[in-house]
């Protein structure tokens, strides 16, 4: 089990409302009547503090979640019970969306560096929904699509720019000159995995 | 184009007869001679595709006068769909390998009907740019992934 104690499925709390999605990028576009087909797949969830797990690397993706408030991590777990910090995360990111479109193993672990409130996107559920062929639901693909594609194509520019031609790094005005490639790595990757607000 | 010669190609295996003869009928087939550039860094996007025959070399120009070879792709594998999803200009060149590479076309405004679309094929068509997205982000995470933790190693 790689949930930590103190992580809550908050039931009985709130209903989840559209006002609390339309922050996030992959929910744009959408009409009340469309929430409403897809709140079906969510549920709340609480991190109660820093360095609870919300889930490892390796096992198999179930969930997305959107951020609402509070700071999570990625990490890579190597050898010695040690893990190497690859991205931050905050409130408006949305965690791990991709498997909402193809399933596979968590890349990193993401745990949390403060008390964080999250809404938890269940895959299956929402992989009902696209067999049903639920417009929402390729509402929220179509989105993660041009949002992914627009990351992909900064990450790639990066790659080139940094690792192929091993050319000094040209004028990036989100990073300093003093960072590192690794830190600057850090940054892409953060804003790879989306960043939040 | 010929429906049939659709078949073949692994992604699209989940769709119908009927839907291949939908997606051939907006879609062109263009021979390229070896070298020929199927589009350049920096063009915008006008279309996608599919190798038919033949193959392409993804190539970024830089350093060297001849560029980066950084992928070859052979029959069956599409390409060059994310500019017309994010609207975005070519990042690398694509040139035939040889003489004979053969594509067929689906150009943007076809594309963008088909990827706005509320009906099963435009939904298959979205599950097969999705598919394609989360390849090259995980691609991506990977290479960036790696470069934190080779400098991790490289200072222990």
């Amino acid at each position: 089990m790689h949930l930590g104690q103190g992580y809550r499925k908050v039931d009985g709390m709130l209903p989840i409302t559209p006002d609390e999605l339309k922050i996030c990028p992959a929910f744009r576009g959408l009409s009340d009547p469309d929430f409403k087909q897809l709140v079906v797949c969510m549920s709340r969830r609480y991190l109660a503090h820093a360095g609870m797990v919300l889930f490892e690397n390796e096992v198999d993706s179930d969930a997305a979640y959107v951020i609402q408030s509070g700071i999570l991590v990625a990490e890579m777990p190597v050898e010695g019970g040690v893990a190497v910090e690859m991205a931050k995360m905050g409130p408006g990111a949305v965690v791990g969306e991709l498997c909402l479109i193809r399933g596979g193993p968590r890349s990193l672990r993401v745990k949390a560096i403060s008390e964080a409130y999250l809404i938890r996107i269940d895959r299956e559920k929402f992989v009902d929904l696209r067999r049903a062929k639920n417009s929402a639901a390729y509402t929220v693909i179509r989105n993660i699509c041009l949002t992914m594609c627009d990351r992909l194509r900064k990450s790639n520019e990066f790659i080139e720019r940094e690792l192929r031609h091993e050319t000094p790094m040209a004028a990036d005005f989100t990073s300093t000159s003093e960072e590192s490639l690794a830190e600057r790595a850090r940054t892409y990757l953060s804003k790879l995995f989306g960043r939040g607000s | 184009m010929d429906a049939n010669r659709l078949r073949f190609v692994d992604a699209l295996e989940e769709f119908t007869d009927r839907e291949l003869e939908l997606l051939a009928s907006v879609m062109h087939v263009r021979q390229y001679v070896g070298g020929e550039h199927v589009f350049r860094k920096g063009d915008r996007a006008s279309a996608c595709y599919i190798v038919l025959a033949g193959s392409i070399e993804v190539v970024v120009p830089g350093a060297t006068q001849e560029g980066n070879t950084v992928a070859t792709l052979t029959a069956g594998r599409m390409f060059g769909e994310i500019a017309l999803v994010d609207g975005g200009l070519r990042s690398a060149n694509c040139r035939a390998a040889a003489d004979g590479a053969e594509l067929c076309l689906l150009g943007r405004n076809e594309f963008d009907q088909i990827f706005n679309g509320t009906n099963d094929f435009a939904f298959k068509l979205l599950d097969l740019i999705g598919d394609r997205v989360v390849e090259n982000v995980r691609r991506a995470a990977g290479e960036l992934l790696s470069v934190v933790l080779k400098e991790r190693n490289q200072g222990l």
